[in-house]
């Protein structure tokens, strides 16, 4: 008997757990009146993705929050990548003062210095701007970290081969170093994607129109109680911009756990 | 031909070091500065005129009682988000572990949770913790008689966004825990078991410590998780109302800065805050890293 009952325990607990969720996509493909009573065998609707859909430039948002990780995701990889290598393999004066640099953005989070950094942001004309939204992040102590233990796991006799055949640095950075970092790039990048897609403080306060803001930002002033929109509508609009991360976590759920597990803190 | 190599030895780390550290200066340590000079100043209502005023913006902030208890909300906030979200977490991590079949759909499930956006967690909750519509608010008041209403009752309202906030961080922490208990070496746990220990006994008394330094490092995440990122969920929820009731230290910086465009004032909680960072970054290098281990 036992044995039963702990399993049901672990699912009921895991249930309630995600319950929220679950009413949500209830909620979503239900009439509000049906939603919240409960109503099990009431018909499905995709009225509320209509209303949803219909309140709000969710493309432009969509598009805004893809630009926005895109652009963020290149950034980091580009910067990571070099400042990495350079940590990783080369010897160099200053170094150890550099690196000091580098560490000191884990103590300053931007959450924290939000007025400041805006007036930075305004003084480089970058305000309102996909740009604007992303530029802060580029740099990322965390991201050098990984690319840094990840170069100095390739073997010296691959540099050494490749130089032999006739590779610049750089060029064994791209042949050699980039290729055999792939697990680490992919991992970064999921980590750097879940949490960029879902980033809210900062691209509140640097956007200003439709046109640059992304689908956070967005749905939270669409929810905004003046606006008056129901629980139904407000599920389906909140279904539609979760649907694509959650079906990445489905795709990559075992690099995603991967990706936590062994990169830790964003 | 020689001489060129060297040349491009001597610089090329500066230059592939070069775009990060500008971002780094541009963002990051410029702001920090600026926030620390901010902070010892007094501007004048329309900007122009600013006097240097030494340490008055803090002694400010510490005689002034909303700033006060903004501190404790955030404590209380913080601990509670922390002590919710990890103890759900290692409650579904052993059952987890325990259980044999669908393992792999049951994790799934549970990282769900971390692909919803903070922000839009907060507008989940709000919809549903709604004193007149929400789903939650009915069923407090049908099944246990509670008057739920987070717009005029600041302990709800607390009450509410710690709930929401660690509901965001359980999966995190679940993770963390499951791989913790899966690295488990299996032969302690049956010799105590063979030793006639109950299951209750053997994971206090084995796993737990253990476990312990994925705990101690899922305790400084979710800290600084719980005073730092939460606020897209307290924007969300209730903007931290009513009457301040769950405005934690990060929203303060906010609402001083934007919405009461006080720049010294807020650049002192902006140093204040660092402050706090460097000695938790600090407590766990020195502590937790170098104490907690098998």
């Amino acid at each position: 008997m036992i044995r039963y009952i702990e399993p049901a325990a672990a699912v009921l607990l895991a249930l309630l757990w995600i319950s929220p969720l679950v009413f949500a996509f209830w909620a979503a493909f239900h009439d509000v009146s049906d939603a919240v009573n409960f109503r099990l065998t009431a018909p499905l609707t995709l009225e509320n993705f209509r209303t949803a859909w219909a309140g709000a430039p969710w493309l432009r948002y969509f598009l805004n929050t893809f630009m926005l990780v895109s652009l963020i995701l290149a950034g980091q990889f580009l910067l990571c990548t070099l400042a990495g290598y350079a940590f990783a393999q080369t010897e160099f004066r200053g170094r150890d003062v550099l690196f000091i640099l580098v560490l000191m953005q884990l103590f300053i989070l931007p959450e924290v210095l939000i007025v400041e950094n805006y007036q930075v942001a305004a003084s480089l004309g970058l305000l309102d701007s996909i740009m604007g939204i992303g530029a802060p992040y580029m740099a990322s102590a965390f991201g050098i970290f990984l690319m840094r233990q990840a170069f100095k796991s390739v073997p010296k006799d691959l540099d050494e081969a490749a130089r032999v055949e006739g590779c610049g640095t750089l060029g064994v950075l791209w042949r050699v170093y980039v290729p055999a970092a792939r697990p680490t790039y992919l991992a970064y990048a999921l980590v750097s994607v879940a949490s960029h897609w879902n980033n809210f403080l900062w691209p509140l306060i640097v956007t200003n129109s439709p046109s640059t803001r992304p689908l956070t930002v967005g749905l939270s002033l669409f929810g905004a109680p003046e606006n008056g929109v129901d629980i139904s509508v407000i599920s389906a609009a909140t279904v539609m911009v979760i649907a694509p991360l959650l079906i990445g976590f489905l795709i990559f759920q075992r690099q995603f756990v991967q990706a936590f597990l062994t990169a830790g803190v964003k | 031909m020689q001489k060129r190599v060297v040349f491009r030895h001597r610089w090329l780390p500066y230059l592939l070091l070069a775009p990060q550290i500008a971002v780094t200066l541009i963002f990051f340590i410029w702001p920090a500065y600026q926030a620390l000079e901010t902070s010892f100043f007094l501007e004048d209502v329309f900007g122009f005129n600013r006097t240097f005023v030494w340490f008055e913006n803090f002694t400010a902030l510490f005689s002034d009682g909303s700033y006060l208890r903004s501190f404790w909300t955030t404590l209380i906030f913080g601990l509670s988000v922390t002590l919710l979200s990890m103890s759900t977490a290692l409650a579904l991590a052993v059952a987890a572990n325990r259980v044999l079949r669908g393992k792999m759909s049951y994790r799934t499930f549970l990282i769900w949770p971390y692909a919803v956006a903070p922000a839009l967690a907060g507008v989940l909750w709000f919809f549903m913790m709604n004193p007149s519509l929400g789903i939650v608010a009915y069923m407090l008041e049908s099944t246990f008689g509670v008057d739920w209403n987070h717009y005029v009752n600041g302990r709800q309202a607390l009450l509410m966004v710690i709930v929401a906030a660690a509901w965001k961080q359980i999966s995190y922490n679940f993770l963390f825990f499951l791989a913790g208990l899966q690295s488990m070496p299996k032969s302690l746990i049956e010799a105590a078991a063979i030793d006639g220990a109950s299951p209750a006994r053997r994971f206090w008394t084995i796993c737990f410590p253990l476990l312990s330094p994925t705990t101690f490092f899922l305790l400084v995440v979710n800290l600084v998780y719980a005073f730092f990122d939460t606020f897209a969920i307290i924007h969300a929820t209730t903007s931290g109302g009513p009457a301040d009731a769950t405005a934690i230290l990060v929203y303060k910086v906010y609402s001083t800065g934007f919405v009461g465009q006080d720049y010294g004032s807020s650049a002192a909680q902006s140093v204040i805050l660092m402050a706090l960072v460097i000695a938790m970054t600090v407590v766990q290098f020195r502590f937790v890293e170098r104490k907690v281990q098998y």
